[in-house]
Parts: C-alpha cells; sequence; structure tokens
C-alpha cells in the first residue's frame, strides 16, 4: 500500500509545473504592496481586508501552499493598514463561484482555455491580478514581476483602463507596460 | 589741503564726493549682499527641486525592496548633475543605499535631508541625505560681483566727470568772490561774467549795480559820519560837564574833587558846612535856599584869584577846597580862621531881607583818606561848636569808632538772619516777700563765638539803622512766646520810635492775641527818651491797656518830660532811674527824688519798681523808703532761661 501512495505522489510531481522558488519569493513579496499603491483601494475594499486567492491547478496545490506561507510570513500584519487574508483556491473553484469572492487573484500555471475563463470572469471588476508567467499578462490580467536583468514589474495596459484602478504615478515610471 | 570753510565750490565737490562714494560702497555691499542671499536662496531651491523629483521614485523602489532601483536612481541623478555630490539613503540607521563623488572632501557644499514616505501614506520608510555643491553658487558669485564692480566703477567715473563739470560751473563764483574780496566802496570793480544769459550773469550785473548804490551811500555816509563825530564829540563834553560839574553852582563837583586829588601827590582839603542850612530850607524854600547856595559858591569863587585851592561843591550844603601841596598847621589855621571871617561877613539877600551864613569847616593837611578825615574833622568842629577843626592823629580813635558802628550794622543783620537775636530776663521781686513777681525782658545777641552782647554795645547804632524794628519785633515775639503758658508777669521795653514805628505795634498786637499774653504783659515806655507827641503816647497807652497789658514808666527820674504829662498816662508801674537808686545809700539828693516819687506814685496808686538794687543795703534802702518791687543783681541776673512760675 505504501508504495502505491508513493508511487501516486511520485506521479502527480512528474505531472505538475515547474517553479522557481526566487521568482515565488519575489512576486510574494511585491504583489500585495502593489495593490496597496491603488489610491482607490479604499472604494474597491470595503471590509479592510485584502482576499487575495492563490489560484493553482490541484497538481500545484503544494505549491499554492508554499506561496501562502510565504505570504503569511511576510505580512502577519497586513500590509498598508489592510488585513491580508490569503487562500490557496482551485481554478475550478474559483470559476464554479459565482460570487465575488476574492478582491485579488495571483494564477499560478494553467491552460489557456483556464486562464482565458478567469480573465473573463474577473473582466471590469476591480480584482487584482497578479501571473506567475510574464506572458500569462496577455490573457487579461494586470500584473506581473519577472526577474530579468533587474526585477522588473509589467502592466498590461488594457485591463488597467478596463478597471478602475488609479496607482502612484511613481510605479508607472518603474513598471514596463505591455500592449497586447 | 582743501578749506571747506572757505570755499562753497569746494564744499560741494567734497559733500558730493562723500555722498558720491559712500552710495557706491553701500549699494556695492547691500547688492552683494541681497544677490549672495538670492543665489543661495536659488541653489537651495534647485537641489529641492531635483531632490523632490526622485523622492517618491525613491520611495517607490524603496518601498517595493527594489535596492538596486534606488542605487541606480541615486547614481543617476548624482552623475548627470553636478552640483549634487553625493546622495545617501538610510533606513532605520542603516545604509540602504550611497553614492558619492570622489573630490567630494576639497568641497564647500550643504546637506539637504529629506524623509521618505511609503507610497500612498505618512509613514517615513527613511531618510535621503543630499550633498549639494556651493560650487555653483560660488560662480554666480564671483560672475554677479564682477559685474557690480564694472557697473559701480562705471558710475563712480561718471561721479568724478560730473564733479569736474561742477568744479567748472562753480569756477566764475570763485573768481566774483576773489575780486570781491578786494573790494572797497572807493574801488569799481567790473566782472568778467556779466554778459552772460545765466546766474552767474545775473550775480555779476547785480553786484555793478549794488557797487554803484554803495559808493554813493559810502559818500552819503561820510558826511553824515563827520557831523556824528562832531555831535558825539560835544555830547561827550556836555556828559562829562554833568559828571563832573554841579548843575546849580557850576562848580566841580565831588567826582572831580577825587579824581583831582587821586592826581595830586599831596594835598591839603577843607569841607566847608552851611550850618543849619536844613532850617534855612524850611523857612524860605528850596529854590531861595538854591539862590543862596549859588551865591555862596560864587562868593567863595570870587576870593579864589591862584589856581590853588580849587573850589568843589561836595554834596548838598558841603563845598570843599582843595590844595595841591601839604601846608604847615599853622598855615591852615590861619586860611581857615580868615575864610570863616570872610564867609561871616558876606551878606545875602532873599527879598529885602538881609542873611547871613555860618560855616564849619574841617580840614585834613595830607592826601590818603583825606575826604573821610575831612570828615571826621568837621564832625569834631560841629561836636565842639566850633567853627573849624584839623584833624589830628588822635582822631583816630574817632574813625574806629565808624569802623566799629559799621561792624556792628553787618552783626546785626547777621545775627537777625541766624535767628541770633534772644530775649533775656531779670526777675522783678516784691520787695516784702523777695519772690519773683515777674521778668524784665532785655535784649542780647549771641556772637559768633557764642559770647552774649549786651544793647549798651549796640542800641545807639541799632537805633539809627534799619534793623531797629526787626530787632524789637523779634524780642516782641519771643518773649510773649517764652511766657505764653506761665503766670509770671513780664516786661518788655518799649521806646518811642516803637511806639510811631505801625509795623511794630502790629506784632505787639498779634504776638498778644497769638500767645494770649495780654493779662502778663507790662509794656515798659523808657522816659528818659523825652516824649514830645503826648498825644500819640497816651493813645498807645490807651489802646493798649484796652487789650489788658499793663504799662510802666521806665527810667523814671531822668528824662526831660515834665511829670505832670507823665502821670495824666494810665500807668501803672513806675521804674525809678538805675543812676538814682545805685547811690540813694550814699546820696542824700537820690534818697530825696525816690522817696518823692514814691510818695507821688502812692497818691495815685501807682506800684513803684527799683532797678540796679545790687547789694543789700540798697535793698534795705529803698525798702525803706517804701518802693513796691525791686530789680537788680543782688537778687538775680538777666538769665536765658528763668522759673516760669510765680508768687502772686
Amino acid at each position: 500500500m505504501r508504495q502505491i501512495v508513493l508511487l501516486v505522489l511520485l506521479f502527480c510531481f512528474a505531472q505538475a509545473y515547474e517553479y522557481n522558488k526566487l521568482l515565488l519569493r519575489t512576486q510574494s513579496s511585491l504583489y500585495p504592496k502593489l495593490i496597496v499603491m491603488d489610491r482607490k483601494l479604499s472604494s474597491h475594499i470595503n471590509d479592510r481586508r485584502i482576499d487575495l486567492y492563490i489560484l493553482v491547478t490541484s497538481i500545484d496545490w503544494l505549491y499554492g501552499r508554499y506561496i501562502k506561507e510565504q505570504l503569511d510570513k511576510l505580512f502577519p500584519k497586513g500590509v498598508g493598514g489592510y488585513i491580508l487574508r490569503t487562500k490557496v483556491v482551485n481554478f475550478s473553484t474559483f470559476l464554479a463561484d459565482k460570487e465575488k469572492s476574492a478582491d485579488a487573484i495571483y494564477l499560478l500555471k494553467a491552460k489557456e482555455e483556464i486562464l482565458e475563463k478567469v480573465a473573463k470572469k474577473i473582466e471590469g471588476k476591480n480584482i487584482y491580478s497578479f501571473t506567475y508567467e510574464k506572458e500569462d499578462l496577455l490573457f487579461g490580467f494586470l500584473f506581473n514581476v519577472s526577474i530579468e536583468k533587474e526585477v522588473v514589474i509589467y502592466i498590461n495596459k488594457r485591463v488597467l483602463l478596463r478597471n478602475d484602478f488609479e496607482f502612484m504615478p511613481e510605479l508607472y515610471q518603474m513598471a514596463r507596460f505591455i500592449e497586447p | 589741503m582743501l578749506n571747506l570753510k572757505k570755499s562753497l565750490s569746494s564744499r560741494i565737490l567734497f559733500y558730493f564726493f562723500i555722498v558720491g562714494i559712500t552710495l557706491i560702497v553701500g549699494v556695492f555691499y547691500t547688492f552683494e549682499e541681497a544677490g549672495k542671499e538670492a543665489f543661495k536662496q536659488m541653489e537651495k531651491e534647485k537641489a529641492e527641486v531635483i531632490v523632490n523629483t526622485i523622492v517618491p521614485t525613491i520611495a517607490m523602489n524603496l518601498y517595493l525592496g527594489m535596492t538596486s532601483n534606488v542605487d541606480k536612481i541615486i547614481k543617476e541623478v548624482t552623475d548627470n548633475n553636478e552640483n549634487i555630490l553625493g546622495i545617501t539613503v538610510v533606513n532605520k540607521g542603516k545604509v540602504v543605499s550611497s553614492y558619492l563623488k570622489k573630490d567630494i572632501g576639497k568641497s564647500d557644499y550643504f546637506i539637504m535631508t529629506r524623509t521618505i514616505k511609503r507610497p500612498n501614506s505618512d509613514e517615513s520608510i527613511g531618510k535621503m541625505h543630499v550633498i549639494y555643491s556651493y560650487a555653483h553658487f560660488k560662480r554666480l558669485v564671483s560672475k554677479y560681483s564682477k559685474l557690480l564692480w564694472i557697473f559701480l566703477f562705471g558710475i563712480a567715473v561718471l561721479l568724478i566727470l560730473f564733479s569736474i563739470y561742477l568744479e567748472q560751473l562753480l569756477s566764475p563764483l570763485k573768481q566774483i568772490v576773489l575780486q570781491l574780496s578786494n573790494y572797497t566802496p572807493k574801488k569799481n570793480l567790473s566782472f568778467e561774467f556779466s554778459d552772460r544769459e545765466d546766474e552767474i550773469g545775473r550775480i555779476s550785473r547785480t553786484l555793478e549795480k549794488m557797487q554803484q548804490k554803495i559808493r554813493s551811500y559810502a559818500l552819503k555816509q561820510e558826511n553824515m559820519n563827520k557831523i556824528l563825530e562832531e555831535k558825539v564829540q560835544q555830547k561827550t563834553q556836555e556828559l562829562k560837564n554833568r559828571l563832573y560839574v554841579d548843575s546849580l553852582t557850576g562848580l566841580p563837583n565831588r567826582f572831580r574833587l577825587q579824581e583831582d586829588l587821586e592826581n595830586l601827590n599831596d594835598a591839603t582839603l577843607i569841607i566847608i558846612n552851611i550850618d543849619d542850612f536844613k532850617e534855612l530850607n524850611d523857612l524860605f524854600g528850596h529854590k531861595t535856599g538854591d539862590k543862596i547856595l549859588a551865591s555862596f559858591a560864587q562868593n567863595i569863587k570870587n576870593l579864589i584869584t591862584t589856581n590853588y585851592p580849587k573850589f568843589y561843591r561836595f554834596s548838598g550844603d558841603e563845598f570843599a577846597m582843595l590844595f595841591n601841596r601839604r601846608m604847615t598847621k599853622s598855615d591852615i589855621e590861619q586860611f581857615l580862621s580868615l575864610l570863616a571871617n570872610k564867609i561871616e561877613n558876606m551878606t545875602f539877600f532873599h527879598g529885602d531881607k538881609e542873611l547871613s551864613l555860618h560855616v564849619t569847616m574841617g580840614a585834613y593837611i595830607g592826601k590818603e583818606g583825606a575826604l573821610e578825615k575831612a570828615d571826621i574833622a568837621l564832625k569834631k568842629a560841629k561836636q565842639h561848636k566850633k567853627s573849624y577843626e584839623i584833624y589830628e592823629e588822635s582822631d583816630k580813635s574817632v574813625e574806629i569808632q565808624y569802623q566799629k558802628n559799621i561792624e556792628w550794622i553787618k552783626r546785626l543783620k547777621k545775627s537777625i538772619d541766624l535767628e541770633r537775636v534772644i530775649p533775656y530776663f531779670q526777675a522783678i521781686v516784691n520787695a516784702q516777700t523777695k519772690k519773683p513777681k515777674g521778668y524784665e525782658c532785655l535784649m542780647r545777641i549771641r556772637g559768633d563765638e557764642g559770647e552774649i552782647h549786651s544793647p549798651y554795645e549796640f542800641l545807639e547804632i541799632a537805633k539809627k539803622s534799619r534793623y531797629y524794628p526787626k530787632l524789637t519785633q523779634i524780642m516782641i515775639a519771643k518773649s510773649c512766646q517764652y511766657f505764653q503758658h506761665s503766670n509770671c508777669g513780664f516786661s518788655i521795653n518799649f521806646s518811642i520810635l516803637d511806639i510811631m514805628n505801625k509795623d511794630i505795634v502790629q506784632t505787639l498786637k498779634e504776638s498778644i492775641e497769638k500767645y494770649q499774653v495780654a493779662d502778663r504783659l507790662i509794656l515798659e515806655i523808657v522816659e528818659s527818651e523825652g516824649i514830645e507827641n503826648y498825644s500819640l503816647v497816651y493813645d498807645f497807652v490807651t489802646d493798649m491797656k484796652n487789650i489788658g497789658c499793663q504799662i510802666a514808666i521806665d527810667d523814671f527820674g531822668t528824662g526831660y518830660s515834665n511829670f505832670e504829662h507823665i502821670l495824666q498816662l494810665p500807668i501803672d508801674y513806675i521804674k525809678i532811674d538805675g543812676s538814682l537808686v545805685k547811690n540813694v545809700s550814699t546820696d542824700e539828693n537820690s534818697e530825696l527824688i525816690i522817696s518823692t516819687i514814691v510818695n507821688l506814685a502812692k497818691k495815685k496808686k501807682i506800684a513803684t519798681v527799683a532797678e540796679f538794687v545790687s547789694s543789700a543795703e540798697i535793698y534795705e534802702k529803698v525798702k525803706a523808703l517804701g518802693v513796691d518791687y525791686v530789680q537788680g543783681y543782688y537778687f538775680a541776673k538777666p538769665e536765658e532761661h528763668v522759673e516760669i512760675e510765680c508768687d502772686q
């Protein structure tokens, strides 16, 4: 029996996407901070609590848990005066949920059609969205932080304009915009 | 050397330069300082702009933890801005990022510090220190100072040029002044600028016109001066005559005599006084008196045919003769008797009446103090009722007495001023009981050394001086004050002079009222002075009796007045004269007079007091004669302080 369980787990890891842990830690440290740079944050969140969902496929559940731990460790008292509540959620669960329960989402790797559906679901709903992959921004998500020669913040201009966000000008100065 | 006081143009130029230099220096320093301040401010503002520009980006990067970006930004900013020498970002005491240029140590700079706040919040997440160089500021200041110097140099050049112009403008004035400095009304000056149209020309033309007027005025003035000089000489002569010549007799006067006396090496002086001339004036009037004086003067003048003696009018009825040499005593005696004889033989007329004059003369052989000494001789002659006297050295005592009198007058004034006039009190004792009934108040003067002077020394002089009323007033006030709370009688001496003086009588009444002493005050009226106006004395005595005072007659038995008049007065006491009392034990006449006075007094119910009772013998004698009260050294000397409780 023990051998069967071990084989299943090995299979699962073999099926999971690959993630750079340094990038995950960098993104975890920056994404909540980027949320509080929105001057209109108080109009989008009424309960002084930011619900950040880490969207994962089932096989990436452990990475999701890793990110949650990182976030809880980095922001135990919240960020910018807001309480930060993190939750690891399956893409399918998120898509099935018809209520707007998340204020921000952090998407790990997923299939294109799932990403498209998520993007469609959050479109125009003032939900802050962050991706692990830079390229995933093009599906309709707002922020991505990548490590190139240096740490670079990417912003999807179209998503920025379709939502009611007003980030600090300095952020725009240092970020790079992606126009699909 | 520039003489500012003498030259107006030099003064204008000098002050122009002073003001100019002050302005230049003032403007330079003001502008330089203001410029420096402005440039400094400008640099600070520039630094502030830069800092304000980069702080948000730094804040954002710092907040996001992107310190590599912070490094990049501060390096970029520092390298691109030559004025920024370095930037340091500090968070919680740790240097997060820092970039400094290499040559910072040599530079002059200031540090600007800014707090870095978390984006979209007031929370501090660090501090940024920007080191900003003054190099640019210094370059600016240097350029500015150069420009300012050039500008001021230009102004200075303009000032110099203007002052040269001013000097030229004012030079005609200098020339005019030079010409005028040698001007006299007799000179005719012509000014070369009179053709000019400006103010210099007008001044020149006006001065030329003035010259003409001055010349004509000078001529008039010259003539007028001559006339005035003559008038002044004439008036001076008249004044001299008035000063030295007596207008009534035409004789040289006292001033001339004094001058002549001073100018002589030696002299003999005679003062001639016309006897009883006052009566002559009273009898015939002053006009007649003046005529007689003029006639007298003329007659004497006619007697003198030589230069000396010179004849002067000395004062009212006094004349003087002055010889220019020291005569022998026999010569002057001969001259004086001859002159007296001549004068007595002179006849003067008033209408159809013939008058003759008698003169008394005093002479002094010598020059020193001649006027005073001849006067002493004259007084001596009057005293001895002789027609003349010549001053001798033995007469010096008279002169000394004069000096003494003058000293006493001064001393009296001083005593009044320093309140040194004090009353002494001598007891008047009941002859039977030998107990004091009251006191006689006697005037004393305390000297500089505290010594006491009695009236024998000064009373006669005081009576002739203007201080006498004041002395009496002081005595009245002090005596009344002393006895105000006493039951003793006290007496104050009151002369006929005092009765005649309204001020003294007023003081007496005021003091009686003030100290409430009417029932104890006895006024001792001195009989020996010879009362002539009995009516006045009667009125006074009655008045004082009505007030409540008692009256005593002092020194009774020696006066010239008749008893009848005296005894008509409502008197209470008779004080028998001391000269009678002191001889009573040896002189039968005195005893007889005292006995008569006592009897007379008893009949008139007047009490008697014997003064000068200096021994037991005298006391016993006067007591036996029936005298009621006695006073004298036998019983008590005059004292400054006495018992004020008396036997009634």
